[in-house]
């Protein structure tokens, strides 16, 4: 095994078997194909993104890395221990799932963080200093005593990244740890997350939020439908794309106007996608993303076509490269769509 | 990176961290403590009072027991407050460990704690000193309590060994919660099926009615049971009926061999069951 290479994954899957009702009392069993076949390594020193829709698979395979679940096939092994060696990976991570929940509510912040340092066999010597570190950091000073019941989503959200790095482990697995963090706040942890990396800490950086990953990851691996479908620098990812150009038309879009661009010679494809309409509401608003190789002389043809399918127009934009449009590029969806991985009977 | 010390001192550490957030836990549901003293006394209200409208008076009803029963020393209205406080604290402990892992599991810190480096062993033994600590508290006040409430003299028989009886006899009840934690794992309605069986738990112990009063298959089941022993211990120094192999040593070497066999047995199963588990969906859902 390679020194640099702190976790490695190999061939993993996952299948989770459940039960489809069809009736009342009559049900079928079924299979989900969480994870299917993924491979990839995570150097030592780097933050390592996990792009994907929700349902892509990504916290199935980080609660494998954290020995929450055991894979169908395949193995992985973290900090030089495999996935048998439960002991040894649970001391090398510290590791943020399912978003606020995971504290003891009737308990105050600093109480879960005294516990969750015994529990991870913290030295009482050092455990206080920690803790205290760890309010500074976070500037949790005036919650820290309050129970955990009184605090607000975004408050659960920080107390639960200090309980992520109470035992200083080298791997951070970070599952969504900015939901429920406004705009502000999310910007501060992602700079904390920066901070924690340059100190030596490896970071798996899990989100469907594609700024996020940009901003960070040295590595993305972008996952769908259990699938890891690229993997690269997030740059080289995009530079994949800068061939083509992207446009977004927003408007009353038929179905057969959409069919027409695609038809167009040098538009490479034309898909119907929504995107979180940028007022901090969660309202979507539907727009078609028209990747063509030179939008300068398309764009003319593209209006016409549109305007001649019954198109109403209200805004035309062209996009920046980003790594959604590599994900749309290669799954033709947004990262915005929930999509559960397939099952069969 | 830090240095992990995965040491004596450590697993501890988990033991008394598991068991001061218990205490700290409870101190913040006043109102539970307070039910745990005067549940029993209502459970033992409830067969007193009918013994004593069906029989005419207590005295009677007390006749009635010990001639239908056998226990020809036993006080009726005792062996109904112990019989009571023993039920109460057995079903606690018995469920130990299978409401502590469907409550994390609703709280969402169930993954959290399996996340740690923190053996489940440690983990129980921190609850099982709550519960022991819980238990002689609220067993002490419930038992004086009903003594008083219904007129007999509480400091009747040897006190301190009945405690010690309780505090001992709960190891291997401790050590069976690991099934139920288990079955808590395997089963997505464990809360109904707890309901059910705790009354089950009732009489194979021998908590109202001795069980040798009551059918053969009862009693075989009850004899293979480590809270059938707690309880008649605690009866026998109590209320001075008989010790149920006629000789208090053995009937202390029973308990001692339940102490060592069902915990080994107990954790045995549940690390069966949390494998499996974790093969399927994750100890997180239910």
């Amino acid at each position: 095994m390679s020194v640099d290479q702190i976790i490695q994954v190999r061939d993993l899957t996952k299948i989770y078997k459940s039960k489809k009702r069809t009736g009342l009392f009559r049900s079928k069993k079924n299979e989900v194909h969480a994870l299917k076949g993924i491979s990839f390594n995570v150097d030592e020193g780097e933050i390592f993104g996990l792009l994907g829709p929700n349902g892509a698979g990504k916290t199935t395979l980080i609660k494998i890395l954290t020995t929450l679940l055991l894979p169908s096939s395949g193995t992985a092994r973290v900090n030089g221990f495999s996935l048998e060696d439960e002991n040894g990976i649970k001391a090398s991570i510290g590791a943020m799932l399912m978003g606020e929940r995971g504290l003891y509510w009737k308990l105050t912040g600093r109480e879960n963080l005294e516990y969750f340092g015994a529990l991870y066999h913290v030295p009482k010597s050092i455990r206080k200093s920690r803790i205290q570190s760890l309010i500074d950091l976070l500037e949790l000073e005036k919650i820290v005593d309050r129970t955990v019941e009184t605090y607000s989503s975004g408050q659960k959200m920080k107390m639960v990244f200090a309980r992520a790095l109470i035992n200083d482990a080298p791997i951070l697995m970070l599952d969504e740890p900015t939901n429920t963090l406004d705009v502000k706040e999310a910007r501060r942890l992602r700079n904390i997350v920066k901070n924690q990396n340059e100190l030596g800490k490896t970071i798996i950086y899990c989100t469907h939020q594609m700024y996020e990953a940009e901003e960070l990851c040295h590595r993305v691996g972008i996952i769908d439908q259990g699938q890891i479908i690229a993997l690269d620098d997030p740059h080289d990812l995009k530079d994949s794309l800068e061939d083509n150009d992207i446009l977004s038309v927003e408007g009353n879009i038929p179905e057969i106007a959409r069919m027409a661009v695609e038809s167009i010679p040098g538009v490479i494809s034309a898909s119907m996608l929504t995107k979180r309409v940028n007022n901090g509401s969660s309202e979507e608003r539907p727009y078609l993303n028209i990747v063509c190789d030179n939008s300068r002389t398309k764009l003319p043809q593209i209006i016409s076509v549109l305007s001649s399918n019954g198109t109403i127009i209200q805004n035309i934009d062209k996009k920046e490269t980003t790594l959604e449009d590599v994900f749309i590029n290669i799954t033709g969806r947004s990262l915005m769509d929930d999509t559960r991985v397939e099952s069969s009977n | 990176m830090s240095q992990l010390s995965l040491s004596l001192q450590g697993h501890l550490g988990v033991v008394w961290g598991t068991f001061i957030v218990r205490l700290k836990t409870i101190s913040r549901y006043k109102g539970s403590l307070s039910m745990d003293i005067f549940m029993p006394i209502m459970f033992a209200a409830m067969p007193i009072l009918l013994g004593q409208a069906m029989a005419g008076s207590i005295s009677e009803a007390s006749a009635n027991f010990q001639a239908n029963t056998g226990l020809t020393n036993a006080s009726y209205i005792a062996y109904m407050i112990i019989g009571a406080n023993v039920f109460s604290t057995v079903t606690a402990s018995f469920w130990l460990f299978g409401f502590f892992i469907r409550r994390e599991q609703i709280l969402g810190t169930l993954e959290s704690l399996f996340m740690t480096p923190a053996s489940k062993t440690s983990i129980l033994a921190g609850l099982a000193f709550y519960v022991e600590a819980r238990s002689a508290f609220t067993f002490v006040l419930g038992y004086l309590l009903g003594c008083i409430l219904f007129g007999i003299n509480p400091l009747q028989g040897q006190v301190i060994l009945a405690l010690l009886i309780l505090l001992i006899g709960l190891i291997p009840i401790h050590g069976l919660s690991f099934l139920m934690g288990a079955l808590v794992l395997k089963v997505k309605q464990a809360n109904s099926l707890m309901n059910s069986l705790q009354w089950g738990l009732g009489i194979i112990m021998g908590a109202f009615i001795p069980v040798t009063a009551l059918p053969l298959f009862i009693q075989i089941v009850s004899f293979i049971f480590p809270g059938f022993y707690l309880n008649y211990g605690i009866q026998a120094a109590l209320t001075g009926i008989e010790w149920f192999f006629g000789n208090m040593y053995l009937d202390l070497t029973v308990i001692f061999i339940f102490v060592l066999i069902c915990p080994l047995v107990g954790y045995w199963v549940f690390s069966k069951a949390e494998s499996r588990i974790k093969a399927a969906e994750g100890v997180g859902q239910f």
